[in-house]
C-alpha cells in the first residue's frame, strides 16, 4: 500500500510534463532572455548591448515617468476593480439564486463588452467622448445636465480621462467576472443552503455566510488575474491618449501605465530594450509582491496544499 | 443529458480540429510546392534576363521578359486601392507594362509597419524585396543600412532622377551622399480654405487675396477674430493642425551636437496656439477625429494639409455621396488653396530595395517604374491628382490642370510654386532621425498647455523630460 | 380582510416593487452593455460621412458599399478561417492540458508541488509585450516563425487556465472518488479522463470559452509572428481595413461586426449548454 501511494503521487510529475516542457521551452527561455537584457544597455544607440549591472534598476528610482506610471496604473485599476467586483458578485448572486426571467439573456449581454478587441472599444469611446461634438456631451446637454457652454473636454482633462479608462475597463470586465462567479456559485452544494434555511437564515444571511466563503477560491482567482491584467494594462489607455501621439499617455501623462511606459521605452524612440526589460521586471516584482499578499490574506490559516481541496 | 452534450462537444471539436489541421496541412504543402516552383523559374529567368540585359546593353529590354514574383510591404493605399471612379492602382499600372512580374503586396498600417519591418530584419526571415519608408521614419532605414545604394551600378539612379526636386532626394541620401530610396511624389503643403466663409467674413475669395491676409501669425489670428465675429465660424479645427508650419520655419536641426535646440519659433507656436484657444478661434477637434472631419462641411474655415490631403482627405469628405446625409451641405467646389505664414511639406513615401533581396533585378524594375517612369508618373498624376517628384512631369500636368473641388483652381501650379520655394530652403539638411518623436513629445506638451492643464514653463519642462525619456543620449542643458 | 391577509398583500406588493426595480436595473445595465454594439452594427451600415456626423440609432444604406470597400483591400473570410485554425486547437490544448496539470497540482502530493505551482503563477505576471522579444527569436531558431504552430503550441502551458482549474478541482473533485477508482484498478490516466475530466467539465468549458475569446481577439502576438498575409488572423485584417489617410470608417465597423457576430452567436449557444450541463448536476453524479 505504501508503494502504491508513492508511485501514485509521482504520477503528478508525468501529468505536469507536457505543461512544463512547453513552459520551459516557449515561455521561460524568453523570460530569462529578458532578464539578461535588463542588465544591458541594449538600445538603438548601443546595438551591441554592454553589461551594465544594476544600472537600469537604479535608474528606475529617478525615472519620473515610471514613478508616475505606477500611480496611474494602480488608480485606473482600483477604480475599475471595486465596482467591477461589486457588480459581478451581486449580479452573479441575483442570476443564480433568484428566479429571473431571461437569465441567460442577461448573462450573455453583460458579457458582450468583453468580446470586442480592446483597440476597437477604445476607438469607439474616443468618438463618444468627443468635446464640442461628442455624443455623450450632446446627450448631457439634451438632458439639461450641463449647459451648451459647459461641455466637458473628457479627453483633455486628467481626471476625466483617467475615470473614463476605469469606466471602460469596468464595462468590459464586470460580465466576465460575473460568469466566473456564477460558475462558482452554481457549484456550491445546495444542501448548505437548505440547512441554513432550516436554521432560519434569510437570503442575505446565507449569501454572506455560505456563498461568499464558498466562492473564495474563485474570488482569489478573479482578484489575482484582474490585478495582473490591471497592472499590465495597455490597450485601452494606449488608444485613448489625447492627440495624434498614440500611446503618449494622455493629458499630463495621466493614463500612462507601466506597460505603456515599457512599450514606449523599448519599442519607440531610442528603443532602449535593456531599460525596457528592467521596467518589465520591476513590474513583475510589483505584481508578485501583491499577489503574495493577496494569497496570504485570503488563505489566512488555510492549508492551500490540502489535496482534498479548500 | 450531460453525457450526450459532452459527446457532441467532443465530436464537434475534434472534427473541427481535424478539418482545420488538414486544411492547414494542405495549405502548407501547396505553398511550399508553389514557392519551390517559383524559385526554380525565377532562377532560370533571372539568368536569361541578365544575359539579355548584358547583350543588348543600350537597347531597351522588353519589360515582358522580366518574370517572377516580388514581395512588397507598404502602408499605402496607392498600391492596392482603386480611385473613386475605378482608376487603376499602381500595381495594376505596373503590370500593364510588366505583365510577368507578380507583386505580392502586404499592407501594414502606417503605425505598425516600421516595427514590423524591424522584426523581419532581426529575424532574417520574411524581409520583403521592396519596402517603403515614410517621412517620419525613413531615416532609420538609411542609418540601419538595410537599403541598396541606388546611386551605384547597376541602378545608377542619379541619371534617372535629374528632373526630380532636390529635396526629395536629399532627404534619403546617406552620409556619403548616395541615394538609398526613390519616391514618386513630392508633398508640399497648403492651407485649404472655404471660399464661402472667406467671402462672407473677409470679402475676398481668390487664393492670392486670402494668402495676403495671413502672411504673419498676427495677421492669421486677426483674420480668425474677424471670421468669428462675422460668421461665427472657426479659424482652424485645432491648434495642433498648425504644427508643420512652425516646425518647417526652424533654422536649426532639433538636435545639434547631442543637445536639444528649442528655437524661438517653436516657443512661438506655444503662444500662438494658446491665443487661438483662448480667443475661441478653434473647434477643439483633434486631427483625424470625426469632429475634425465633420468640420469640413461645417464651421471650420481652414485645414493645413499637403498634396495628398486634397484627394485622400478633403475630397472624399466634401463630395456629395449617393446617399447624402440629411442636414449636411456638402462643400464640394467651395475650397481654395492658399499659402499660410510659412511653407512646409508633410509626408512622402520612399521605396527602397532590400540588401537581402534575392530578386534585386525585378525589385529594381518595380521601383524604377513607380518612381522614375515619366509616362507612368504623368498618367498617375492626371488620374489621381497626385503631385509627383518629377518637376518636368508636374509642369506638363500643371499646364492644363483645374480641380473642380477647388472651384477650378490649378492645384498642380500651386503645389509646383510651393515645392520650388521649399526646394530652395535647404530644410532637408536640417532633418534628424529624432524629429518625429521630438515633435510628438512637443505636441503632447503643447496640448496640455493649450488645454489649460499646465503652465508654459512646466509644459516646456515636460517636453524636455519626454525627450530624455525617449533618447537618454540627448542632453537638454 | 384579516390583518394576516393584509400583511401578505403588503409583502407581495413589496416583493413586486423589489422585482420591478431589480428588472429595471438589469435592463438598464443590459442597455448600457449593448448600446455600443448596436452603434457598431448600425455604423457598419452607414457611410463614413454619416458616421463622422455622430451617433445614430437608425441603420444607413451603405452596407453594400462598405462591404465592397472592405473586400477590395482584404479577404476577411480567409482571416476567419485562419482565426479558426488557430483558436480551435489552442482552446482544446489549453483546456485539456490545463486540466491535467491542475489535477496534478490539486490531487498529487509530490516534492516541489508548491514551488512549481508558484512558478506557474509567476509566468502569469510577465507582461506579454516583453516576453515576445525572446519568443520571437526562439521561433526563428526553431523555424516556427510565420507558422500557425508558433501561436498554437504555447497554449499547452496556459498558466491562467491551470490556476483557475486547480481552484475548481480543489473545490469540486472529491478525493474519495479518485481513491475509489484506484481501488477498482483504474489507471491514473483513465481516472483523469473518465472521472476528473467530466466532473471538472463546467470549469473547463468556462476556461475554454475565455481562451477561445482570447485567441480570437489576440492581436499583438500574431502581428509579430506572422508575415504571410494569407495567414493573417481577423484582428490583424481589421486594422488593415483602415486606409492610411482616407479613412473608410464604415468598412472598419463592418469588419469588426463580421468578426464579433459569430463569436456572439457561438457564445449565446454554448453558454446555454454549459449552464445546462452544470445544472444537470455534474457534482452529484
Amino acid at each position: 500500500m505504501r508503494k502504491f501511494s508513492f508511485k501514485t503521487n509521482n504520477y503528478g510529475y508525468i501529468f505536469l510534463l507536457p505543461f512544463f516542457i512547453t513552459f520551459l521551452a516557449l515561455q521561460l527561455y524568453p523570460i530569462l532572455y529578458t532578464l539578461y537584457l535588463s542588465f544591458t544597455n541594449l538600445s538603438a544607440a548601443n546595438p551591441q548591448g554592454d553589461f551594465i549591472g544594476f544600472g537600469n534598476y537604479i535608474k528606475l528610482f529617478t525615472d519620473k515617468f515610471f514613478l508616475q506610471s505606477i500611480g496611474n496604473t494602480w488608480r485606473i485599476w482600483i477604480f475599475n476593480f471595486i465596482p467591477q467586483l461589486i457588480f459581478a458578485v451581486g449580479l452573479a448572486a441575483i442570476l443564480t439564486r433568484d428566479k429571473i426571467r431571461g437569465k441567460s439573456f442577461f448573462r450573455g449581454v453583460y458579457f458582450l463588452p468583453n468580446l470586442v478587441t480592446a483597440a476597437s472599444v477604445g476607438i469607439l469611446f474616443n468618438v463618444l467622448l468627443g468635446w464640442k461634438d461628442g455624443s455623450i456631451n450632446n446627450i448631457l446637454v439634451a438632458l439639461h445636465i450641463i449647459g451648451e457652454d459647459a461641455k466637458i473636454h473628457f479627453l483633455a482633462r486628467p481626471v476625466w480621462i483617467s475615470s473614463s479608462v476605469s469606466a471602460i475597463l469596468w464595462w468590459m470586465w464586470f460580465g466576465h467576472s460575473m460568469i466566473l462567479f456564477m460558475a462558482a456559485m452554481i457549484a456550491v452544494p445546495r444542501d448548505l443552503y437548505d440547512a441554513a434555511a432550516v436554521d432560519g437564515a434569510n437570503a442575505w444571511h446565507s449569501f454572506w455566510k455560505i456563498t461568499l466563503p464558498q466562492i473564495r477560491p474563485i474570488m482569489v482567482y478573479v482578484l489575482v488575474t484582474s490585478l495582473i491584467g490591471g497592472l499590465n494594462n495597455f490597450d485601452i489607455p494606449y488608444v485613448m491618449g489625447e492627440g495624434q501621439n498614440l500611446g503618449g499617455g494622455g493629458p499630463m501623462k495621466s493614463i500612462l501605465t507601466m506597460v505603456m511606459h515599457l512599450y514606449n521605452t523599448a519599442f519607440t524612440g531610442g528603443r532602449q530594450r535593456g531599460y525596457g526589460s528592467a521596467i518589465a521586471f520591476a513590474l513583475f516584482i510589483i505584481v508578485l509582491i501583491f499577489s503574495l499578499i493577496i494569497f496570504r490574506v485570503m488563505f489566512r490559516g488555510r492549508d492551500t496544499e490540502n489535496p482534498r481541496g479548500v | 443529458m450531460k453525457k450526450v452534450f459532452l459527446w457532441l462537444m467532443v465530436v464537434t471539436i475534434s472534427t473541427t480540429m481535424v478539418v482545420a489541421f488538414s486544411l492547414a496541412g494542405c495549405k502548407t504543402t501547396t505553398t511550399t510546392e508553389a514557392t519551390t516552383a517559383i524559385e526554380t523559374t525565377t532562377a532560370t529567368e533571372t539568368t536569361t534576363a541578365t544575359t539579355a540585359a548584358a547583350t543588348t546593353e543600350a537597347a531597351t529590354v522588353d519589360p515582358a521578359s522580366f518574370k517572377g514574383e516580388i514581395n512588397l510591404m507598404a502602408f499605402n493605399d496607392e498600391f492596392d486601392v482603386q480611385g473613386a471612379k475605378g482608376e487603376p492602382t499602381m500595381i495594376e499600372m505596373f503590370n500593364k507594362v510588366y505583365p510577368n512580374i507578380k507583386v505580392n503586396f502586404t499592407k501594414v498600417p502606417s503605425g505598425e509597419i516600421a516595427e514590423r519591418l524591424e522584426s523581419t530584419f532581426s529575424a532574417g526571415v520574411g524581409i520583403p524585396d521592396v519596402f517603403v519608408g515614410e517621412q517620419a521614419w525613413v531615416l532609420r532605414w538609411i542609418t540601419e543600412d538595410v537599403w541598396e545604394n541606388l546611386s551605384a551600378a547597376p541602378y545608377n539612379a542619379e541619371d534617372l532622377t535629374k528632373d526630380q526636386f532636390s529635396y526629395v532626394k536629399d532627404f534619403v541620401r546617406d552620409k556619403e551622399g548616395n541615394l538609398r530610396g526613390l519616391t514618386f511624389q513630392a508633398t508640399p503643403g497648403a492651407v485649404f480654405y472655404r471660399r464661402s466663409i472667406a467671402q462672407k467674413a473677409l470679402g475676398v475669395t481668390a487664393p492670392n487675396d486670402v494668402s495676403a491676409l495671413m502672411t504673419t501669425w498676427d495677421d492669421f489670428i486677426a483674420m480668425g477674430k474677424t471670421i468669428k465675429e462675422k460668421t461665427g465660424d472657426y479659424l482652424v479645427a485645432g491648434p495642433r493642425d498648425l504644427q508643420r508650419l512652425f516646425f518647417f520655419a526652424k533654422k536649426q536641426p532639433w538636435v545639434v551636437d547631442g543637445k536639444l535646440v528649442i528655437e524661438d519659433v517653436v516657443l512661438n507656436y506655444l503662444d500662438i496656439s494658446k491665443k487661438i484657444r483662448d480667443a475661441g478661434l478653434d473647434a477643439g477637434a483633434l486631427t483625424w477625429s470625426p469632429d475634425w472631419t465633420a468640420g469640413m462641411n461645417g464651421k471650420v474655415f481652414s485645414y493645413v494639409l499637403p498634396t495628398w490631403g486634397l484627394f485622400f482627405v478633403i475630397e472624399p469628405n466634401i463630395t456629395k455621396p449617393a446617399e447624402p446625409v440629411k442636414g449636411v451641405t456638402y462643400s464640394y467646389g467651395d475650397w481654395g488653396l492658399a499659402s499660410g505664414p510659412a511653407s512646409y511639406m508633410w509626408g512622402g513615401t520612399w521605396l527602397g530595395i532590400s540588401k537581402k533581396s534575392e530578386k534585386k533585378d525585378l525589385a529594381w524594375e518595380f521601383v524604377k517604374f513607380i518612381t522614375t517612369n515619366k509616362d507612368f508618373l504623368k498618367s498617375w498624376s492626371e488620374l489621381r491628382g497626385d503631385f509627383t517628384s518629377d518637376k518636368v512631369v508636374d509642369a506638363e500636368v500643371a499646364a492644363t490642370a483645374s480641380r473642380p473641388s477647388l472651384a477650378g483652381q490649378n492645384h498642380m501650379q500651386y503645389f509646383l510654386d510651393q515645392a520650388n520655394k521649399l526646394d530652395g530652403s535647404g530644410w532637408a539638411k536640417r532633418v534628424t532621425q529624432y524629429d518625429e518623436d521630438i515633435q510628438n513629445a512637443f505636441m503632447d506638451a503643447l496640448g496640455d498647455y493649450v488645454d489649460g492643464n499646465t503652465t508654459r514653463d512646466a509644459a516646456i519642462q515636460a517636453f524636455k523630460d519626454a525627450v530624455v525619456a525617449l533618447y537618454p543620449e540627448i542632453s537638454v542643458q | 380582510m384579516t390583518s394576516n391577509d393584509r400583511a401578505i398583500k403588503k409583502f407581495k406588493a413589496g416583493v413586486f416593487t423589489g422585482r420591478f426595480f431589480l428588472y429595471l436595473f438589469l435592463i438598464m445595465l443590459a442597455i448600457l452593455c449593448f448600446t455600443p454594439f448596436y452603434i457598431m452594427i448600425i455604423n457598419a451600415t452607414r457611410s463614413t460621412q454619416q458616421i463622422n456626423l455622430g451617433v445614430s440609432l437608425i441603420p444607413g444604406k451603405a452596407i453594400a458599399e462598405n462591404y465592397r470597400a472592405m473586400m477590395n483591400s482584404l479577404n476577411i473570410w480567409r482571416g476567419f478561417l485562419n482565426s479558426m485554425i488557430i483558436a480551435v486547437p489552442s482552446t482544446i490544448l489549453s483546456g485539456y492540458f490545463g486540466a491535467l496539470t491542475a489535477y496534478a497540482f490539486s490531487k498529487f502530493r509530490f516534492r516541489g508541488n508548491t514551488i512549481l505551482f508558484w512558478a506557474v503563477l509567476g509566468t502569469m505576471m510577465i507582461p506579454a509585450q516583453l516576453g515576445i522579444v525572446g519568443y520571437y527569436q526562439l521561433t526563428v531558431k526553431l523555424h516556427l516563425i510565420d507558422t500557425y504552430w508558433a501561436l498554437i503550441l504555447p497554449t499547452i502551458a496556459s498558466a491562467a487556465t491551470v490556476f483557475f482549474l486547480k481552484m475548481y478541482i480543489d473545490a469540486n473533485v472529491d478525493y474519495s472518488l479518485i481513491e475509489a477508482a484506484r481501488v477498482d484498478g483504474s489507471s491514473e490516466f483513465r481516472t483523469f479522463n473518465k472521472i476528473v475530466l467530466p466532473i471538472a467539465f463546467p470549469g473547463i468549458a468556462t476556461m475554454c470559452i475565455l481562451n477561445f475569446m482570447f485567441s480570437w481577439n489576440n492581436y499583438f502576438t500574431p502581428l509579430v509572428l506572422l508575415f504571410d498575409k494569407n495567414k493573417f488572423t481577423l484582428p490583424i485584417l481589421i486594422t488593415l481595413v483602415k486606409g492610411t489617410f482616407k479613412q473608410n470608417i464604415g468598412s472598419q465597423y463592418l469588419a469588426v461586426t463580421i468578426a464579433v457576430v459569430p463569436i456572439l452567436i457561438a457564445f449565446t449557444l454554448f453558454s446555454k449548454y454549459i449552464i445546462g450541463g452544470i445544472a444537470a448536476g455534474a457534482l452529484k453524479e
